[in-house]
């Protein structure tokens, strides 16, 4: 199984435990940092904040462990929903990616790649 | 329009290498891909660009029959981060899939990183005999990753068994990594020297106590740590790494860091060929016990372009 998360902190400490990760992200070309929070490895939420677009956005989505995929929708202010959905690559266990297609709700025709990479998070 | 002719670095399934792309009319292509794990071949493709689309298609025929298919979908808000990402199948297991990404292949530099220098203001140790003052005994570990367009790169490491080190003196060290950086890219390298009382009697126990030290610095290049805490021991404190070096007595890190230099900031510091960038760091806020002393260390590292 392929935690999509890690579990990380320590109780009473001032490292709170968290169920995350982050990743750098390309999509459609657009760099920044993708926050993916999960405490079942099944349903996620979490954040993307672009380089071209310093804002934090929130997602939500899910992981499907047996079909390697990974799909989420950002909300973007003006209304306008993303859909991401990508696939995970792992020969190398220690630096996993995402990559796949996104759309939105303006113009579900249009199609775009994005990718993620992580290596494996210690904190 | 976008030209799909050219040579790409590619990450399949996690697997990364090379992929070349030939095509007369933008629309139908042969080409080769060849990855890191079977870097043995390169494998013939071939398929199609849909320009208007955004879509590439091809297949990739394996040495065992099989033969993997490839979709992908143009990414090109920023010309300078333009990728191909999407998704991989095969023939053998027709419902499964991963991902993939490619992103063409750019000039590169190449950047030797060089730790120089450990020179000492202060010991670890108060007092040892024959010399009557403070006596470190040091290691360090050097380790770098290049996180590139189409995932990170491998973790490089070395380390070295520095010896005995007083007040006031300087040690020659010789950590170096030789790093390749293409436009848009970034290298992160984390450094640490720890005093050791360890009294590791032949080569073995040495190197496989390099072997720990290399593997908590590794770490350290992951670690998000708070920004008030000095990283190694926000390290230590998380994954208690440190603490499988035998410390004792007045044993401790005495310098460490983790630094992150973007492609454009190592070009704008070393614009040709042959220049140096050089950079002294001082490492006096280590907590120590009684009757051990704060050690103060200055760490010397620099970056010569290839």
């Amino acid at each position: 199984m392929t935690q999509i998360v890690y579990t990380t902190g320590i109780e009473n400490s001032p490292y709170p435990i968290l169920h995350r990760s982050q990743w750098h992200i390309n999509a459609n070309g657009s760099v920044g940092t993708l926050t993916l929070q999960s405490t079942d490895n099944l349903t996620l939420t979490g954040s993307v904040i672009f380089d071209d677009a310093p804002r934090e956005d929130m997602i939500q989505g899910g992981w499907d462990d047996v079909g390697r995929r990974i799909a989420f929708t950002r909300t973007i202010p003006d209304g306008t929903l993303q859909f991401f959905e990508g696939f995970l690559g792992d020969i190398r266990a220690a630096q996993l990616i995402f990559a796949g297609k996104l759309t939105d709700s303006v113009n579900p025709q249009g199609v775009s790649g994005w990718a993620a990479f992580s290596p494996i998070l210690i904190v | 329009m976008t030209n799909i002719s050219g040579n790409w670095r590619i990450n399949a399934n996690g697997s990364q290498g090379f992929l070349i792309l030939e095509s007369q009319d933008n629309v139908s292509f042969t080409g080769s891909i060849r990855l890191d794990e079977t870097a043995e071949r390169g494998d013939a493709i071939q398929g199609t660009w849909n320009d208007a689309g955004r879509t590439i298609n091809f297949n990739r025929p394996l040495p065992d029959g099989s033969t993997q298919f490839y979709t992908g979908f143009l990414g090109d808000n920023h010309a300078e981060n333009l990728i191909l990402a999407g998704t991989i199948t095969d023939t053998v297991n027709p419902g499964t899939f991963a991902g993939w990404v490619a992103s063409p292949l750019q000039e590169s530099a190449t950047y030797v990183l060089s730790i120089d220098n450990l020179h000492c203001n202060q010991t670890r140790d108060t007092i040892s005999l024959p010399e009557f003052t403070g006596r470190d005994t040091d290691y360090g570990a050097l380790v770098t990753q290049v996180l590139t367009q189409v995932g990170y790169g491998e973790v490089l490491d070395q380390k070295q068994s520095i010896g005995s080190v007083h007040h006031g003196e300087d040690h020659a060290l010789d950590l170096q990594l030789t790093v390749r950086l293409q436009a848009n890219e970034s290298l992160t390298f984390s450094y640490l020297f720890i005093n050791s009382g360890f009294q590791g009697s032949g080569a073995q126990e040495t190197g496989q106590f390099l072997d720990k030290l290399s593997g908590a610095v590794r770490d350290a290049l992951n670690v998000a740590y708070p920004a008030e805490k000095v990283i190694w021991e926000a390290l230590n404190d998380l994954t208690l790494g440190l603490n499988q070096l035998q410390f004792s007595g007045c044993d401790g890190i005495v310098a460490g860091d983790k630094i992150t230099f973007t492609a454009a900031e190592l070009d704008q510091l070393m614009p040709v060929a042959g220049a140096r960038h050089v950079e002294t760091r001082e490492y006096n806020r280590y907590d120590h016990q009684l009757p051990c002393q704060t050690p103060d260390y200055t760490v010397t590292w620099s970056f010569t372009r290839q």
